[in-house]
């Protein structure tokens, strides 16, 4: 009982003890709940940029065979179109000579609405196409795809004739195959061969009053060759530059690192301190990450086909937030030291967090990137790139961290002008309906050299992340 | 009670200035309790610094159905363990066998010294004794939990508690005026 009164007694005594704690305890705290929480967020927006990157890739991916097939389709209907729209033209041809091969022969069972084209009049039964059946072949099951995407360009044109006996998949499976046939030939045949086609196809040689459906075939698929050659333009394959324009925003942060100097009273790096404050030895400057962007013109060139090289001159704009103390507004020309002789500032901050203080930094940077072409798709691609940047900083309105006098200025002669970053980043890239092409992804750039001359215990390194934009030009 | 609800959830939502109040609340309270922990002054506000970035992060799971006080109070006394066993200074001294003391008398004398005068004698324990001592006397643990949060058996807590409390007693005596030593080393 005795023991427990000496226990009570004890707690009852030590409840009342209480010591104030120096104010750099508290700013430590603060500096080191701040930092947690901007590598909270950091954290937070890498995880949300890699889930976003990796649904609209798995998006990309997903669609790309999807638009592939789609295109193939469309050009294959496209082929189609154009070459049914030669052949039919070849066969209004035909038919204006069969009437009037027919009219001559004066053979008036034909129906005059509708002509009759077989060979030599033996396989008249066997291979003839008639009008009436166009509409049916146009119709047809493999066709009406084409149809549908290219209405426009069928409907105004005149019939293809299909022959009512022979089995529709059959003819037109015919017509594919020439049509195939003369497309692996386009290549080899020189425009001397197409002119003279071309003279041959304006002036059919039907020595009856009837075709047959090879000729037919060979008329369709010669005009093919005519009509590709003529009509269609075939892109250069050759690499060429491309130019645009480049704008990034995000967060930019300065990250500081101990490089192991002390800037202690025996060091002779060290200034008296001028501040009241001096006592606070633990306290340093520290940086919150803020806004950042940039702006800025590129070029580019694909190496192969995985690879492109660009390089480009931006203007990237730093900023990161610091706490800071009262601004104390008195020269403090006075105090030199080995890295401060030359130094004359007229206000400068205290340690404390009591008001926030933004620090700026331009620079003009030339990214020099390469980037790897992840899919095949031609319409989105996924690439990432990576490189160097090397760096002028123009301007800075940010505090130099003097920890030998325990104060906070700016100065802009503390910090190397010359700099270099590394960049890596995953763009996504598409073309839009002008044909505008345009590149959207998250990057992150990193400073490797020192911001600040190692006259002082920490380095400090630029760090931007953010989304980058790239718009090309036609 | 409730602004202290209201001061947690401000700085839940990481306003500084809801986490400087709090900080300004129990600082003082809470270096007092780092302070007899470690032996200088400097140790104990690195604890403090400690203890309070550690309260910060996980103070969501403070469910606020008790002191906020004490729920800081149990954050430093863990944080200043911690310390004592992870700083090489303490760790040598963090032994409860090293130190073997006779105990002459148990008498249990009045504690008139102040509470500073306690804090300094208790300091001046070697580190077990002030370590099981400040654990038992002062935050009310039982020698089964001063056990499990310093690997020792509740007998070794026991034994190390009562050399510490006869220690402390005779210096007490000593600083009322009691001139006798009631201790010896063996």
């Amino acid at each position: 009982m005795q023991a427990n009164e000496f226990e009570k007694n004890i707690q009852a005594t030590m409840e009342s003890f209480s010591i104030k704690p120096n104010d750099a305890v508290w700013n430590n705290v603060a500096n080191r709940i701040a930092k947690k929480e901007k590598r909270r967020r950091a954290i937070f927006w890498f995880f949300s940029t890699a889930i976003l990157c990796g649904a609209i890739g798995l998006w990309i991916f997903s669609g790309e065979n999807k638009n592939n097939s789609f295109k193939n389709e469309e050009t294959t209907i496209a082929k189609k179109s154009d070459k049914i729209n030669a052949a039919s033209q070849q066969i209004t041809k035909a038919e204006i000579s069969d009437k009037q091969a027919v009219s001559k022969a004066g053979n008036s069972n034909l129906p005059i609405g509708d002509p009759i084209i077989t060979k030599n009049g033996l396989n008249k039964n066997k291979s003839f196409i008639t009008e009436s059946k166009a509409q049916q072949l146009v119709e047809n099951k493999n066709l009406s795809r084409l149809k549908f995407s290219l209405n426009n360009t069928i409907h105004d044109k005149p019939k293809i004739i299909d022959p009512p006996f022979k089995s529709k998949v059959a003819d037109d499976n015919k017509l594919e195959k020439a049509f195939v046939e003369n497309n692996n030939k386009e290549e080899s045949i020189s425009k001397s061969e197409i002119e003279s086609t071309a003279k041959n196809l304006e002036k059919p040689k039907i020595d009856s009053n009837y075709i047959t459906q090879e000729t037919l075939a060979k008329i369709v698929a010669d005009t093919m060759l005519l009509t590709n050659n003529s009509l269609i333009k075939q892109p250069s394959q050759k690499s060429k530059w491309k130019s645009g324009i480049t704008i990034l925003a995000g967060i930019s942060d300065n990250l500081q690192f101990s490089t192991g100097k002390n800037m202690d009273a025996n060091s002779s790096l060290y200034i008296p301190p001028v501040s009241t404050y001096a006592d606070n030895t633990s306290s340093k400057l520290s940086f919150t990450t803020s806004f950042s962007f940039g702006i800025g013109g590129f070029i580019s060139k694909p190496l192969n086909k995985r690879f492109d090289f660009s390089v480009g001159v931006n203007y990237h704009f730093y900023q990161t937030s610091s706490r800071v103390g009262n601004k104390i507004n008195r020269s403090a020309s006075n105090f030199n030291a080995a890295f401060l002789q030359d130094i004359s500032i007229n206000d400068y901050y205290t340690y404390d967090n009591i008001a926030g203080y933004k620090n700026n930094y331009h620079l003009l940077q030339m990214p020099i990137l390469v980037s790897y072409k992840m899919n095949k798709n031609t319409n989105h691609n996924l690439r990432l790139s990576g490189g160097i940047a090397p760096g002028y900083l123009v301007g800075t309105k940010a505090l130099f961290d003097n920890k030998g006098s325990r104060i906070l200025y700016e100065d802009k002669k503390q910090f190397h002008h010359f700099n270099i970053s590394v960049n890596a980043g995953a763009m996504w890239g598409w073309k839009n309906k002008n044909g505008n092409e345009i590149e959207v992804g998250p990057v992150l750039q990193y400073q490797i050299n020192n911001l600040v001359k190692p006259v002082v215990s920490t380095s400090q390194h630029l760090f931007f992340t953010g989304i980058k934009t790239n718009f090309f030009f036609k | 009670m409730s602004d202290h609800f209201q001061l947690v959830k401000d700085c839940l939502k990481h306003k500084p200035s809801a986490q400087k109040q709090l900080y300004v609340e129990f600082a003082e309270q809470m270096l007092g309790v780092c302070y007899r922990y470690t032996k200088s002054l400097q140790d104990a506000e690195d604890v403090l610094q400690e203890g309070f970035v550690r309260a910060f992060t996980f103070l969501h799971q403070y469910n606020n159905d008790g002191e906020l006080g004490a729920w800081l109070r149990r954050i430093m006394v863990n944080t200043a363990l911690n310390y004592l066993k992870k700083n090489r200074k303490y760790q040598h001294d963090l032994s409860f066998d090293t130190v073997d003391l006779t105990i002459v008398t148990t008498e249990d004398p009045e504690v008139y010294v102040n509470c500073k005068e306690l804090a300094e004698l208790i300091r001046q324990l070697p580190t077990g004794y002030q370590t099981i001592f400040n654990l038992h006397a002062v935050e009310g643990y039982n020698h089964n939990e001063i056990g499990q949060l310093l690997g020792i058996s509740d007998n070794t807590s026991r034994s190390q508690y009562m050399r510490a409390r006869q220690l402390l007693i005779s210096w007490i005596k000593n600083s009322s005026g009691n001139k006798n030593v009631v201790y010896a080393s063996k």
